[in-house]
């Protein structure tokens, strides 16, 4: 089944660092970059030294693996960043549903000591490597999402704490034939609407169980078209909101955040400061394709991972 | 009068070439591919050299330029040693633009990094 419920998983401490287009007051206690170099020659460098620096926040004795990915050719960013630390590594890929999906893996092979899970991206390298270099001066679309900027980590393990990881829904890949890389949010749209449909139906809960349905950057058209899906099954979403799309309120230019940092960000920086919510359920959505297949004329494949959360007092 | 259909004409252009971005999924690479070869197709006809008269650096600022002179350049090598010259003559009138493409290209890359 794809779907368990866990016992004694709890998320504990987390760091996190954004971009300077991201530093708009929605974020709180997250470590701001200057430019998109932060002192390194290349934006790929830029890009290990965020992993180095978020590593250097988290690993203690305690470190046995660090589970992540991230947007890069063979997740490198992550790769250099470990090199010679003497810690096990699993380099994982579902694009941006990367950090839910490190969430499931560690919640398996959880213990006493601590297991890093961690995603970075950064908007120029993923320009880069989706769509057009930023030099090439390609033009966007409203349709258009922005991938953020940062990069953020946190401790999984059995000690409790006040976040509990209490149970997961691995998703499908669905394909609804979308070649459109400009619209990120139609593509993974159904994914996030067939994951949690799942996950209700396999836990047999209601969507008002959660307290709050976080996907993770369908942006503002992909949330709407989410919401016409379960309207369509007469589903309330009044809880169900989409962490690309709170990134920038104030950019009527963008369709809103993306990049598999964008949930983790808005959950941990924005979501858990408030101290509002106390069931959460996290959807990563992520978009599988790549340049080559999309300039063949292949259509984009999606998935979701879900993953409830809870709040203790 | 001179400037005047000058700037008509090359705003035009790039009004068209804007259209043209915005409306469809073509990149920047896709709209000076189609100028360049709308500019030797105009030079093929024979309106291209009336423009230029009429228009001046407007007209010769302007990528579909670049098609204009490949198309010169091949014609006037075709005429002076036949097929071979279609070949040899087709950048010979326009290597100074390739050239100074390739040299500010360069120097940029070296003085600049891209920003957001």
């Amino acid at each position: 089944m794809a779907s368990r419920k866990l016992k004694n998983i709890y998320l504990h401490h987390h760091y996190a660092i954004a971009g300077l287009t991201e530093n708009n007051h929605v974020l709180k206690n997250v470590l701001y970059l200057k430019d998109y170099y932060c002192g390194m020659r290349s934006i790929e460098e830029c890009e290990i030294r965020m992993n180095e620096i978020v590593l250097n926040k988290l690993i203690s004795d305690h470190t046995k693996l660090v589970i992540g990915g991230n947007l890069d050719n063979q997740l490198t960013s992550l790769s250099y960043a470990l090199a010679n630390r003497n810690l096990g590594y699993l380099g994982i890929y579902t694009a941006c549903a990367t950090f839910v999906e490190g969430i499931i893996i560690g919640a398996n092979m959880a213990s006493n000591e601590d297991i890093i899970v961690i995603t970075s991206s950064h908007n120029l390298v993923s320009e880069r490597q989706f769509k057009y270099p930023i030099e090439y001066g390609s033009p966007v679309k409203l349709s258009a999402t922005f991938t953020t900027t940062g990069c953020v980590g946190a401790i999984l393990n059995k000690e409790p704490s006040k976040l509990k990881v209490e149970s997961y829904t691995i998703g499908n890949v669905i394909d609804y034939n979308i070649k459109d890389v400009s619209n990120m949010g139609a593509v993974m749209a159904p994914s996030a609407y067939e994951t949690i449909k799942k996950h209700l139906k396999e836990l047999k809960r209601d969507i008002s169980y959660y307290d709050l349905v976080l996907t993770g950057d369908l942006g503002k058209y992909g949330l709407n078209i989410l919401k016409d899906m379960f309207k369509e099954d007469n589903t309330n979403t009044d809880n169900l909101y989409d962490a690309g799309s709170m990134l920038y309120p104030n950019d009527q230019k963008k369709a809103g955040g993306s990049g598999p940092v964008c949930l983790p960000l808005i959950l941990f920086n924005k979501i858990l400061c408030k101290k509002k919510y106390r069931r959460i359920l996290i959807v990563g959505t992520g978009s599988l394709h790549s340049k080559v297949l999309v300039d063949q004329k292949h259509s984009i494949p999606s998935i979701s991972h879900a993953v409830s959360l809870e709040v203790l007092k | 009068m001179i400037y005047l259909y000058s700037f008509l004409f090359a705003g035009l252009m790039c009004l068209i070439a804007q259209i043209i971005l915005d409306n469809t999924k073509l990149t920047p690479g896709h709209v000076t591919s189609i100028y360049t070869i709308i500019g030797s197709f105009l030079a093929y006809i024979g309106l291209y050299p009336k423009i230029i008269k009429t228009c001046g650096a407007g007209a010769t600022s302007i990528i579909i330029n670049f098609g204009a002179t490949l198309y010169d350049g091949a014609y006037s090598g075709l005429k002076e040693s036949g097929l071979i010259g279609v070949f040899t003559g087709m950048f010979s009138k326009s290597s100074a633009i390739i050239t100074a493409t390739i040299l500010f290209g360069v120097l940029m890359g070296l003085l600049l990094n891209p920003k957001n």
